[in-house]
């Protein structure tokens, strides 16, 4: 159970807003998705919060929450592109300049890497996410996506395949200008 | 010897079992003498930095104190729907209480009678203060 205190609220969000934010972004690809995932997410531990056990670490219960809300936010936007297609609108735009970029940054890192993210499925982009950024050990990352350890590496992988196929398709590899 | 094919499958295998931390100098040693798998290996590198330099995604400024306000959000949304479930209950409650009183007193109840009995009841559950506000 974690604390009815709004203080501890804050604490909670001070420490795994930015994270759960981030993870968002390289799901989803754009800040106003982004942000209402990490909402929804926020909303949903804040109505659980007397629900959790201790079972597992409060970051693994958090990202949890955080993928599940990624998901629904994903195939809220899927609806909304389909019924755009239907009415022939113009799709809303994803943001890829989020990054704070330095200048010498090597062409498919950072900006482009966050937009190809996106277009993984989520559970290859929140297992990258989680090992490469969060540093999370695979049986963490089994927790967190509800998967078996083994399926992490093999998520893992095939995400990295699938990135250098895109870069190599356009950009002819990850060294290429973008 | 290893074979590209076999350096390319033991890649996944050594994440399955090893988090894909360091590769043996077997497979090492295919990428000097193998120009594409040590291309192959690169690229793989590079993406990996590309991934752990999104941990400098910008967090919106506003972001957090747009979430801060969530506790109180939450409570008005319990609160607004509190408002109209708790008086519903009292209602149908009520109404079945008033019939089930006035039937065992062999007294007859119409609806409405029933009803603004139960109306009682809930304004007065209301006036004590065991509605939220």
């Amino acid at each position: 159970m974690l604390s009815d205190r709004e203080a501890d609220f804050r604490t909670l969000l001070e420490t795994y807003a930015g994270r759960m934010y981030r993870q968002a972004m390289r799901i989803l690809g754009n800040r106003e998705d982004a942000e209402d995932a990490v909402q929804d997410a926020l909303m949903r531990i804040w109505k659980h919060r007397r629900t959790f056990g201790h079972r597992a670490h409060v970051s693994t219960w958090i990202f949890r929450i955080t993928y599940n809300a990624c998901q629904a936010v994903r195939a809220r936007r899927e609806r909304s592109a389909l019924l755009e297609k239907a009415l022939a609108l113009e799709p809303a735009s994803g943001g890829s300049s989020e990054l704070q970029t330095s200048p010498d940054q090597s062409a498919a890192s950072g900006t482009d890497i966050l937009r190809l993210l996106s277009h993984l499925p989520p559970l290859q982009a929140a297992a990258l996410s989680l090992f490469y950024v969060e540093e999370l050990q695979y049986k963490e990352i089994a927790q967190v996506l509800k998967i078996p350890p083994g399926s992490v590496a093999t998520a893992i992988h095939r995400g990295k395949q699938k990135l250098r196929a895109i870069l190599t398709r356009h950009h002819g590899g990850p060294d290429g200008k973008l | 010897m290893v074979s590209c094919e076999e350096f390319r499958r033991s890649l996944t295998e050594f994440e399955v079992f090893h988090g894909g931390r360091e590769l043996p100098a077997l497979f090492i040693a295919h990428t000097e003498t193998c120009h594409d798998c040590k291309v192959y290996l690169h690229d793989l590198a590079q993406i990996e930095e590309g991934i752990r330099e999104t941990a400098r995604i910008a967090v919106p400024p506003d972001l957090l104190g747009h979430l801060k306000s969530i506790p109180q959000r939450h409570r008005a949304q319990v609160a607004a729907r509190n408002s109209v479930l708790i008086p519903a209950a009292l209602l149908i409650a009520g109404a079945l209480a008033a019939r089930l009183v006035a039937g065992e007193a062999g007294l007859w109840v119409s609806s409405g009678m029933t009803l603004a009995g139960a109306f009682a009841i809930v304004a007065g559950v209301a006036r004590a203060r065991l509605i939220p506000d």
